[in-house]
């Protein structure tokens, strides 16, 4: 059972959550970069978290179905629709799962809202995966297909072994890809390096907005504001271990998010580090939009944390009964 | 750094985010800090703590990721503060135990200079010496150990050479370095483990394969690793390679 790629869209890539536990070694952990809309994606169509999907980027695919199959759209809404033979196309519907036939064609059109959209289909996608994952990291080549993103002609192929959606479920406000107006607000706590920056730099990063660079990508957004010094005659750090999310000032002063694809390991001071309930908001920003920094304690950015695991877990842990009112509002 | 100062920065716990800590043991780039970096990123690794995600050894700090969630939740305790405890935990029985360091010895070939090494006449030059005398430093160092992995899977950072590799990066990277290149710098050596843009002086070349997907361990090398070059020919280069691929 598979799906052929008649056009790849400019970047489409298989992820799940992850490549982890090959930090130590510098393999990068990869994964859907919006892990929310991924596991949302899943959620409806009643899959493992983790199910394998494809992660589609501003422009999408023209993907064929060869067997009816379940599939799910989340995340961007880049006007996905279906085309199916004897008549015309028809929109589909976000965050709800869909009943495709063998024969059916999926394309993508005009960017709507958000920037990445991921297609979940009935029990994952299948593919052979690299030390536990088969999430891509094209820049070194490793997982998804071969190790890039999908092109013409692919064939991904489909597990038999379908689960039947469960019952819809109220999409939480927190899931939703909004349209991103005005200046968004990032929340971070303090990083590793915080304290070696100027007071001007700080105060600058909290009150001062920046935007997001045309280079930004899934290895990092490149940010364009006030400059960012560090305070004079200080040794450069040490390399040490970076996250998703970690924020990085280079000699130029311009902040670097770290995100999906991030390196292990990085050696420019750290001043702050995303909270995690935030990097699916910025995973969907496109770039010149503007942000502002936000400084939450750890304590509040753990525990922003673990209520929305809680209620993302809530949706996965349904026995196809209407129980969505239970719904933590995280 | 005085006594005092040392003291003050070992054994310090940090947030890295939500879902991260580093455990940091000092500030330099040494072999006794990092062999303590080592030894314990192996026990919290060989501890399989269940929240444990990624355990990642650098120069002188150890990087614990771990799943929030799945920290046990203690009353209104932060996650972060429940792993620094479980790892202060670790620590304490590690500095209370006689674990040895008995990492394996591993020899990496390397076949030095010419097109493999373009750099090394310009580093002979600099310091006052021989080509010769710089490739006869390489092999001839003692106690070489792998202080950590990253900018690319299988990327070693090698230490610490004499005050004849103390020389800094270039200040124009290569575009493309070839896979297996050995460059140095900074009393380091650093060999790339695919074609890749590269900013360490090379020096030479090995055939090894340091990053292999077929293989369970991904990395030949691992952090902790006791490393020896070993000069080979290009005959002996190119059958290496051969019999690698």
């Amino acid at each position: 059972m598979h799906v052929v790629v008649h056009k790849p869209g400019i970047l489409t890539t298989m992820q799940d959550l992850g490549r982890r536990g090959k930090q130590d070694v510098g393999v990068p952990v990869s994964g859907a970069i919006d892990d929310i809309a991924f596991r949302l994606a899943n959620a409806i169509l009643g899959n493992d978290p983790g199910a394998a999907a494809l992660e589609i980027t501003l422009i999408g695919p023209k993907l064929e179905f060869t067997t009816a199959n379940w599939i799910a759209i989340s995340g961007a809404d880049l006007s996905p629709s279906l085309i199916r033979a004897e008549t015309s196309p028809s929109a589909i519907e976000m965050n709800k799962a869909v009943r495709v036939e063998s024969g059916d064609i999926i394309e993508f059109g005009k960017r709507r809202s958000g920037l990445r959209a991921y297609l979940a289909v009935g029990g994952g996608f299948q593919a052979e995966e690299l030390f536990g994952s088969v999430s891509t990291h094209v820049r070194s080549g490793l997982g998804g297909l071969e190790g890039r993103a999908i092109k013409s002609g692919d064939r991904l192929y489909l597990t038999d072994n379908q689960p039947e959606p469960p019952a819809p479920f109220d999409i939480p406000h927190w899931s939703k890809v909004l349209t991103a107006e005005g200046t968004v607000l990032v929340r971070f706590s303090y990083g590793r390096e915080y304290s070696q920056f100027t007071d001007d730099s700080l105060d600058a990063f909290v009150t001062q907005s920046f935007s997001i660079l045309p280079q930004s990508d899934r290895m990092a957004y490149r940010l364009k504001g006030p400059s960012i010094r560090r305070l004079p005659g200080l040794p450069d750090i040490l390399s040490e271990a970076v996250t998703f999310g970690t924020v990085q000032v280079p000699p130029s002063g311009q902040p670097i998010i770290l995100m999906a694809d991030r390196q292990t390991t990085g050696g420019y001071p750290r001043i702050a580090q995303i909270s995690q309930v935030d990097l699916p908001i910025l995973a969907q920003l496109p770039p010149g939009q503007r942000l502002k920094f936000r400084r939450i304690t750890l304590g509040e950015s753990q525990a922003l944390l673990l209520r929305r695991e809680a209620a993302m877990s809530a949706l996965f842990n349904r026995n196809g009964s209407d129980s969505s009112k239970d719904v933590i509002d995280a | 750094m005085s006594n005092v100062e040392a003291e003050a920065v070992s054994l310090s716990i940090h947030p890295l985010g939500d879902e991260a800590v580093v455990v940091l043991f000092g500030n330099t780039i040494d072999p006794l800090t990092n062999k303590r970096v080592c030894q314990f990123s192996r026990t919290v690794a060989n501890a399989k703590l269940p929240w444990v995600r990624d355990v990642v050894p650098s120069f002188s700090a150890c990087a614990v990721h771990y799943s929030a969630s799945k920290v046990p939740a203690i009353g209104n305790t932060t996650p972060y503060a429940t792993v620094s405890r479980e790892l202060r935990t670790l620590l304490i029985a590690l500095e209370e135990s006689d674990a040895t360091d008995a990492q394996e010895l591993i020899d990496i070939p390397v076949c030095y200079g010419g097109a493999n090494g373009p750099d090394l006449e310009s580093i002979a030059q600099a310091k006052g010496v021989s080509p010769r005398t710089i490739i006869e430093a390489h092999k001839r160092a003692m106690e070489l150990r792998v202080f950590m992995i990253g900018f690319l899977p299988g990327a070693p950072y090698i230490g610490l050479h004499s005050a004849l590799f103390d020389v800094p990066r270039r200040s124009e990277p290569r575009p493309e370095v070839p896979w297996g290149s050995v460059g140095v710098a900074n009393r380091q050596t650093m060999i790339y483990p695919v074609d890749a843009p590269g900013g360490w002086n090379l020096i030479g070349r090995t055939p090894l394969q340091l990053f292999d997907v077929a293989s369970q361990q991904g990395s030949l090398l691992l952090p902790g690793n006791r490393v020896r070059f070993v000069e080979v020919d290009d005959e002996t280069f190119e059958a290496l390679h051969q019999s690698c691929t």
